[in-house]
């Protein structure tokens, strides 16, 4: 499969360009091949005149392109000189730092950012604003004529966006060519010279910011159709199933209300950081709650546990199958009934052939392509790993069903069948909330949305009324959703 | 479309089958594998030695070997879960003292052993409780247990042999059950208890999830902290009771008792297809790297090797074991 596909993109000497597309458009892959993470297939890299072939990133770095990842690279045990300088301490004589030359150095440095912090405190108690600015800092002193900023304002307060961008702005009119990668439209729009567009893996557009809208850039994202048919969609809602009222995640502000209707699929949409899974995860015990109440099916039920919500029939499929979901060196049978295993035992006694008759039933119910029950999971294909986490799911018999990115990595044949099983056991009374932030996946297969941002439910979506720009609308704030839930 | 799947399928299928032709032996039967060895290795120390395949020198290696197996039956489900224990020969030893002080202070046997016991599972509960909730790391955490009940043998004996132990108590170590040493049959029955609940029972199976996976097991609604504390306890208690067998059949106790048995079960397990990442391996496996590890230390009696070199010889073979096991592992990653 290409992530990427003859893409062509120039940058200017002091300019800031701006790369937007939706998740998995390819924008984390092309900083990567330009920061010499990944080599290129094909094409080639022209920087500062001359053509360059980066191996690792330090010949990025060393040739003057810095890159500063969402995820920050701060040590934090370590003082913020140190992190500046790390690898190329000034010193004297042979292997002997010269502390003072570097603290000397960092301070002037972060005099020269604006930042009010000493080269001697500790990184770790830097805010995380403050650690993006070391790592700024730590680029410029490698002497960075390009800087790529990946979601620099992910987790920054407004405040502390402001002072980012501004700082941004000073370092262009020095002459520092950046690349700026933000999910924040309004960002995008006030900030950069021109702005680039990836859909999936390929350039669609460049353009000149001055005069563009959030819309074209939003229409210029989603322009495509939909992959492929999705299952018809609901006949009848019928009665509550799922009444969450005043849900407090611990550490979260604002309290989560939803309501699931029976015989509906929700989607729970919202771009990467919006906090869609940790809401979800709340709901199914794995993030401690404090406060609220959880009712399924009329009956209210403790949530205080991840087997508290097993025994309410309230069942968390992971988004990240090969970390949180599938058990990699064991059998298909143990990966189907790991967690309905007490249905199989009597007094703590496993009887195998029982376990292995639903597992078997399993396989065929799905299609699971398999050589037989004993096969490892380690050599199941994504798409039929991804059914065997289904089966899982279903060996406990639940009541309402949170599948996290349910169809991310696997091929479309696989996709729309996973689609047909949720919408065949919304069919059979079973409550399903789908968690993805594929926007033409939600469309397609929920029969509402809720959009999230920041961790809480802006607003629900009908999707028979609904496209991809109301839903981007309401989550951008642009317009006013329908109020949160009757 | 349908041909670029194909071809995908073909090349899948290829490099499926191209895995079982090179590394097939190694993953699907390390015990086939050592089972095959160890009878190579007795057919070869028949060969050499006329002492070896007698009667007497069979019931030395079984009697010998009885509380290794039986350590390993703890380790392998502590190895399991991801987990290492490196106190056990140190609880092997505590236990074994405890029970002997009482023993000797004429208390009664069933006191003085279920003492022995209590405090070996005292360590345990230590161990798991510090790693689970704590979060602590388990080579840390029974490094230090080590180090304090190793401390407390030596505080306690000054150094010196505790014995006098009473006929009664002597006889389970010393007697026999047919041609069988009972210390023998008792580890049979402990490793037939292993083999069974870890095939059977929901509680013992649960560790392979654990050990493939901790994430996903505890979103599979397994409690990992809870059975990671009985794992460690049921370790320690299973350490004592070895060296509780031991001094019967040794009738005495000394500082040094079980020392260096923890990394001697650890390659025993690793050797047996035990992963040290988790989640594979089985008692059987276990059970039969101790028999290779108790034949290799034969040879060197029966070819009159000095014991000084014993050291050295079980050093490689965990090195090799560990370094097979690392090979497994990077093997599979790459499927």
């Amino acid at each position: 499969m290409l992530a990427l596909r003859d893409v062509s993109l120039s940058i200017e000497a002091g300019e800031i360009h701006g790369l937007v597309g939706e998740n998995g458009a390819g924008k984390s892959t092309l900083i990567r091949i330009v920061s010499g993470v990944y080599r290129p297939t094909a094409g080639e890299i022209v920087f500062d005149g001359r053509t360059v072939a980066f191996g690792r990133p330090i010949e990025a770095i060393e040739s003057g392109i810095s890159t500063v990842h969402q995820e920050l690279t701060v040590a934090g045990n370590v003082t913020v000189a140190e992190n500046i300088f790390a690898g190329r301490e000034p010193h004297r004589g042979v292997g002997v730092i010269d502390w003072p030359q570097m603290f000397s150095e960092a301070d002037s440095l972060l005099a020269s950012l604006g930042l009010r912090v000493s080269a001697r405190a500790r990184a770790g108690r830097l805010s995380v604003a403050e650690q993006q600015i070391v790592e700024i800092g730590k680029a410029l002193s490698r002497r960075a004529k390009l800087l790529i900023l990946d979601e620099p304002t992910s987790s920054l307060s407004s405040n502390e966006s402001d002072r980012l961008l501004a700082l941004l702005r000073a370092l262009r009119d020095k002459g520092v060519s950046i690349i700026y990668i933000s999910h924040r439209l309004e960002e995008i729009l006030s900030l950069t010279d021109r702005v680039s567009v990836l859909r999936d893996g390929e350039m669609v557009g460049t353009l000149q910011t001055p005069g563009v809208r959030q819309d074209d850039l939003i229409a210029l994202m989603i322009g495509r159709e939909l992959a492929h048919m999705y299952p018809e969609k609901s006949g009848g809602i019928g009665e509550p199933l799922l009444r969450v009222r005043g849900l407090r995640r611990r550490g979260h502000a604002t309290d989560i209300d939803l309501d699931l209707r029976r015989g509906e699929i929700l989607g729970l949409w919202g771009l990467i950081g919006s906090g869609r899974s940790g809401l979800a995860r709340t709901l199914c015990g794995i993030d401690p709650s404090e406060g609220g109440t959880v009712t399924v099916d009329g009956e209210r039920v403790p949530m205080q546990s991840i087997s508290d919500a097993i025994r309410a029939g309230l069942i968390y499929l992971p988004e990240n199958r090969k970390d949180e979901g599938i058990f990699s060196v064991l059998d298909v049978t143990r990966n189907i009934t790991v967690s309905s295993l007490n249905r199989f035992a009597s007094r703590g006694r496993i009887v195998w052939s029982e376990a292995e008759t639903t597992a078997r039933e399993f396989v065929s119910r799905l299609d699971i392509r398999t050589t037989g029950l004993t096969q490892l999971l380690r050599n199941l294909s994504g798409g039929n790993q991804q059914k065997v986490m289904i089966a899982r799911a279903l060996a406990c018999e639940p009541k309402i069903l949170l599948v996290d990115e349910p169809t991310r990595g696997i091929d479309v044949r696989a996709k729309a069948e996973v689609h047909d099983w949720l919408r065949r056991l919304c069919n059979a009374g079973v409550g399903v909330i789908v968690i993805s932030s594929e926007l033409p996946e939600v469309l397609g297969l929920c029969d509402r949305i809720a959009v999230v941002r920041n961790g809480h439910i802006l607003g629900y979506i009908d999707t028979r009324e609904a496209t991809e720009q109301t839903v981007l609308s309401t989550y951008y704030g642009s317009a006013t959703p329908t109020p949160v839930a009757s | 479309m349908a041909s670029k799947a194909a071809a995908e399928t073909a090349a899948w299928a290829e490099k499926k089958a191209a895995h079982r032709r090179f590394g097939g032996v190694l993953q699907q039967g390390p015990q086939a594998v050592l089972a095959l060895f160890i009878v190579a290795f007795g057919i070869v120390l028949t060969a050499v030695s006329p002492n070896f395949l007698t009667p007497l020198n069979l019931q030395a290696i079984a009697t010998g070997l009885a509380a290794d197996a039986i350590m390993a039956v703890g380790m392998t489900m502590v190895l399991l879960m991801r987990g290492l224990d490196l106190s056990v020969g140190a609880v092997f030893a505590l236990g074994a003292l405890v029970a002997g002080k009482l023993l000797a202070g004429g208390q009664p046997i069933l006191f003085a052993v279920g003492a022995g016991l209590a405090v070996s599972a005292l360590v345990g509960v230590v161990n798991g409780y510090v790693i689970s909730r704590i979060g602590v790391p388990h080579l840390i955490a029974t490094l230090a247990t080590l180090t304090i009940a190793r401390g407390i043998t030596v505080v306690v004996t000054q150094g010196f042999m505790v014995s006098g132990f009473p006929k009664a108590f002597e006889v389970v170590g010393q007697g026999y059950w047919g041609i069988v040493p009972i210390p023998v049959l008792i580890m049979l029955v402990i490793v037939a208890a292993g083999v069974w609940l870890l095939r059977n029972t929901t509680f013992f199976h649960r560790l392979y999830f654990i050990g493939g996976n901790p994430d996903a097991a505890r979103l599979s609604g397994i409690q990992v902290g809870r059975t990671e504390i009985i794992i460690y306890t049921l370790s320690a208690i299973l350490a004592g009771f070895a060296g509780i067998i031991t001094s019967s059949r040794l009738g005495v106790v000394t500082a040094l008792y079980g020392q260096g048995a923890e990394l001697r079960v650890i390659a025993a397990c690793v050797l047996g297809g035990v992963s040290i990442m988790g989640g594979e391996g089985t008692v059987i496996g276990s059970v039969l790297g101790v028999i290779l590890l108790a034949l290799i230390s034969n040879a060197f009696v029966l070819l009159d090797v000095s014991v000084y070199w014993q050291g050295v010889v079980s050093g490689v073979v965990l090195l090799l074991a560990v370094m097979i096991d690392a090979i497994r592992v990077r093997r599979m990653r790459s499927t």
